[in-house]
C-alpha cells in the first residue's frame, strides 16, 4: 500500500513539474512568431505587392520600380534605415514552384542585421530573370502590417563582343546627343 | 748690436704668437670638435652625392593607390606585388607624359567624377595634390604651353572598342574635371580579361571593393570614389606585426653615423635622462628619443630662394631620408604622401610607411610640447639647399603571424555601435594605425579620414564577433 502511495506521489510530482515547464515555455514564446508566420505565408504564396519604403530605403538598385538590367552576375543591394533593430531578408522567386525562397547569402547568413543604419550586400545571381523580394522588419515589432516588402526584378545578360560594341556605340550616341541638346 | 737685439725680440714674439695660437686651437678643439678638416673630401664620396634626380623620381613617383574598375560594380586595388601593376602604372605615366608635354590636349568636361569612375578603367590616386611643377619634374619634361591643374586622382577610361586606347580624366583640385584626347598605349593590358581573371581569383590576393557612390550610400559630404568592402568572404587574411624602435639605433656609432653622416666627428653629444640623445653642431640639432622619435632642427637663417622647385626640395629631403633610413629594416617602404608649399620657398613633405603594400598611418604626439600630432611617419621641411626640420617616428616592423579579420565597413562600424550617417567619409584605408597607445603589436584596422580627423576602427578578428 505504501509502495502504491509512493508511486502515486512520484507520478504526481513528475506530472506537476512537467506542466510547470510547459507554463514556463508559454511565457517565453517567440514575440515575433506572428511576424515570422506572416513572412512564411507570403513567401509560400509567391504573390506579394511592393508596399513602399517606410522602415528601410532601398538605395541600390536606385529605382526598383523599374527592371534592373546588368551584365554582371554580382549584384550589390544596399539600403538604409533610421532604426537600429532592423532585419533584412532577401528572397528569390522560384518560377517552377511559384514560391519565394530565402536566399542564403554568400557567407551562409540568412538575414542581415542592420547595425550601422546602412547595409550593403553582394549577391551572386544567375543569368536571366531574377525576381527578388526584400523583406524588412524591426526586431521590436509585432504588428504584421509593419513588414516592408520590396520587389526587385534584375535581368542579367550574357554580353557578347558585338553587344559590347553596340552598347558602347549607343552610349557614344547618347553622349553626342547630350552635347547637342545642351545636357552636357 | 741693436739690430741683433731687435731680431731676438722678433723671434721671441713669433714664439709667443705660435704658442698662443696653438693654445687657442687647443681650446677651440676642446670646445667644438669638428673632426679632421677633410669633410669636403669625404663629401665627394658620400652616399648623398650618389642620389640623382632620376633615382628620387623613380622611388617617389608612384601612386598611393592603383585601382582597377571592371565597369560594373567591382574594384580591385592593384598593389606593387601584383603582376598587373607595372603595366597599369606605365600606361598612366606615359599618358601623363603626353599630357604634360602638350602632345595630348586636355579640355574641361561637364562629366561627373562619380559617373566616370563607374566605367571600366584604371583609377590612379596619388594620395596628395600633384601640382604641375612637381609632375613635370618627376617626368623630366620642360615647361609647356598647356596649363595643367593640380590633381590627386585620375582615371584612364578604356575605349571599349580599341583595347589599347584610353581617355585620361583628371579630377582637378579646382573642382573641375578635365579629359584628354584618346591616348594610345601599345602595351596596354587587356582590362576585360584581367577583370575576368580577378573575378574568378580564389587566391585571396585580390579583395573586391565597391565605391560609396556605386552603392548609392554616399552622403552629401562623402567622397564618392571611396572604396569599401561588402563582399565575401566576410573574413580576409591580414598580417599582424610587432613594432619597435629600430634595433640598430641601440648602437651609438650606427645611430650617430645614420643621423650625422660624414660629419659625425663635428658633433657634440649629450644624453638627457637616459632617454634622449642630442647631437649639436653649429645651428644643427638632432635628438633621438628612446621610443624611436627623431627630430632635426636647423636653427640658422634659411636663405631659400622663392623660386625653389618642389622637385629640388624633394631631392634634398630624400637624401636626408635615405641616410637616416639606414637605421630601419630594409623591407619597410617609405612613400611620399603629402606635399605642401611653405613660405620662403621651402616645402613640407609627409612620408608614410608601407609594410607588405599595406599603409601605416601615424598619429603620434610630437615632442615639441605643443600637443600637436605627427600625422605622417616623416614630416620634413626642406628647400633646394638643406633640410630645415624633420620629425620622424623611426620604427621597425616584424611579421607576427597572420589572422582572418572582418573588414566590411558597415559591419565594423555597426560592431562599435556607431552610425554610418554620423561619419563623413573622405577616404578609407585598410592598414595599420600607430598612436602613442600602441603596445607593440599592430593589428589591421579601417582608418577613415573624415576631413579634419581620423577614425580608427580595428578589424574584427574571426571568432571575435
Amino acid at each position: 500500500m505504501l509502495k502504491k502511495l509512493v508511486v502515486a506521489l512520484v507520478t504526481f510530482i513528475i506530472l506537476a513539474s512537467l506542466s510547470t515547464v510547459a507554463f514556463a515555455g508559454s511565457n517565453t514564446a517567440d514575440p515575433q512568431a506572428e511576424i515570422r508566420e506572416s513572412i512564411a505565408k507570403t513567401l509560400k504564396s509567391g504573390d506579394v505587392a511592393d508596399n513602399g519604403q517606410f522602415i528601410m530605403t532601398v538605395r541600390n538598385p536606385e529605382n526598383i520600380s523599374e527592371e534592373v538590367n546588368t551584365y554582371s552576375k554580382r549584384v550589390n543591394i544596399a539600403g538604409s534605415t533610421k532604426y537600429s533593430d532592423l532585419i533584412v531578408l532577401i528572397a528569390k522567386l522560384d518560377k517552377e514552384t511559384g514560391t519565394y525562397n530565402i536566399i542564403e547569402l554568400p557567407d551562409g547568413d540568412e538575414s542581415i542585421p542592420v547595425l550601422s543604419d546602412y547595409f550593403s550586400v553582394e549577391l551572386d545571381l544567375e543569368y536571366g530573370e531574377n525576381n527578388l523580394l526584400l523583406i524588412s522588419y524591426r526586431q521590436s515589432e509585432t504588428d504584421t502590417s509593419m513588414i516592408q516588402y520590396n520587389v526587385i526584378k534584375i535581368n542579367i545578360y550574357k554580353e557578347t563582343i558585338p553587344q559590347k560594341i553596340a552598347r558602347a556605340t549607343k552610349k557614344f550616341g547618347e553622349t553626342v546627343l547630350d552635347i547637342f541638346t545642351g545636357k552636357k | 748690436m741693436s739690430r741683433e737685439i731687435k731680431e731676438r725680440l722678433k723671434t721671441v714674439c713669433i714664439y709667443i704668437l705660435i704658442i698662443t695660437g696653438l693654445i687657442q686651437i687647443g681650446i677651440l678643439w676642446n670646445y667644438e670638435n669638428q673632426g679632421a678638416p677633410i669633410s669636403f673630401f669625404t663629401g665627394l664620396f658620400s652616399k648623398d652625392s650618389q642620389i640623382s634626380d632620376e633615382t628620387v623620381s623613380e622611388k617617389l613617383f608612384i601612386p598611393y593607390r592603383l585601382i582597377l574598375s571592371d565597369g560594373e560594380i567591382t574594384y580591385w586595388i592593384i598593389t606593387k606585388n601584383s603582376e598587373y601593376y607595372r603595366s597599369f602604372w606605365n600606361e598612366a605615366a606615359k599618358g601623363l607624359e603626353k599630357i604634360v608635354s602638350g602632345e595630348a590636349r586636355l579640355t574641361e568636361t561637364n562629366e561627373k567624377w562619380e559617373e566616370i569612375i563607374d566605367k571600366q578603367g584604371i583609377l590612379v590616386d596619388f594620395g596628395y595634390t600633384m601640382e604641375s611643377d612637381l609632375l613635370r619634374w618627376f617626368l623630366g619634361t620642360g615647361r609647356t604651353l598647356q596649363e595643367l591643374p593640380g590633381f590627386r586622382k585620375l582615371m584612364i577610361k578604356r575605349d571599349i572598342v580599341r583595347s589599347d586606347t584610353g581617355v585620361f580624366y583628371i579630377c582637378g583640385s579646382d573642382g573641375k574635371i578635365y579629359r584628354s584626347d584618346p591616348l594610345r598605349y601599345e602595351k596596354a593590358a587587356n582590362i576585360s580579361e584581367i577583370s575576368r581573371k580577378l573575378t574568378e581569383d580564389q587566391s585571396e590576393n585580390y579583395r573586391r571593393y565597391f565605391t560609396l557612390s556605386g552603392s548609392k550610400i554616399n552622403k552629401p559630404d562623402d567622397e564618392p570614389d571611396v572604396l569599401y568592402v561588402a563582399s565575401s568572404p566576410r573574413y580576409w587574411p591580414y598580417f599582424r606585426y610587432t613594432v619597435n624602435p629600430p634595433l640598430r639605433a641601440d648602437n651609438e656609432e650606427i645611430l650617430a653615423e645614420a643621423l650625422l653622416g660624414s660629419e659625425t666627428g663635428r658633433y657634440n653629444k649629450y644624453v638627457y635622462n637616459e632617454d634622449v640623445v642630442q647631437y649639436t653642431y653649429g645651428s644643427n640639432i638632432y635628438r633621438y628619443y628612446s621610443d624611436g622619435y627623431m627630430t632635426y632642427r636647423y636653427l640658422g637663417s634659411s636663405e631659400a630662394a622663392a623660386g625653389t622647385k618642389a622637385g629640388e626640395a624633394l631631392v634634398t629631403a630624400y637624401k636626408f631620408i635615405a641616410r637616416v633610413r639606414e637605421l630601419l629594416s630594409s623591407d619597410t617602404e617609405i612613400i611620399l604622401s603629402s606635399v605642401k608649399k611653405r613660405s620662403g620657398g621651402a616645402y613640407e613633405f609627409g612620408f608614410e610607411y608601407r609594410i607588405n603594400t599595406m599603409p601605416v598611418k601615424v598619429a603620434y604626439e610630437m615632442k615639441d610640447g605643443g600637443g600637436k600630432k605627427l600625422g605622417y611617419a616623416i614630416k620634413i621641411t626642406a628647400d633646394s639647399k638643406r633640410v630645415l626640420e624633420c620629425d620622424w617616428l623611426l620604427l621597425d616592423f616584424k611579421q607576427n603571424g597572420k589572422g582572418k579579420y572582418n573588414d566590411r565597413l558597415l559591419e565594423v562600424i555597426g560592431s562599435r555601435n556607431m552610425k554610418f550617417d554620423n561619419i563623413t567619409v573622405k577616404g578609407i584605408d585598410t592598414g595599420y594605425y600607430i598612436s602613442n597607445g600602441v603596445n607593440g603589436l599592430l593589428e589591421p584596422s579601417l582608418i577613415i579620414q573624415t576631413g579634419d580627423s581620423t577614425v580608427n576602427l580595428d578589424l574584427i578578428p574571426q571568432g571575435g564577433d
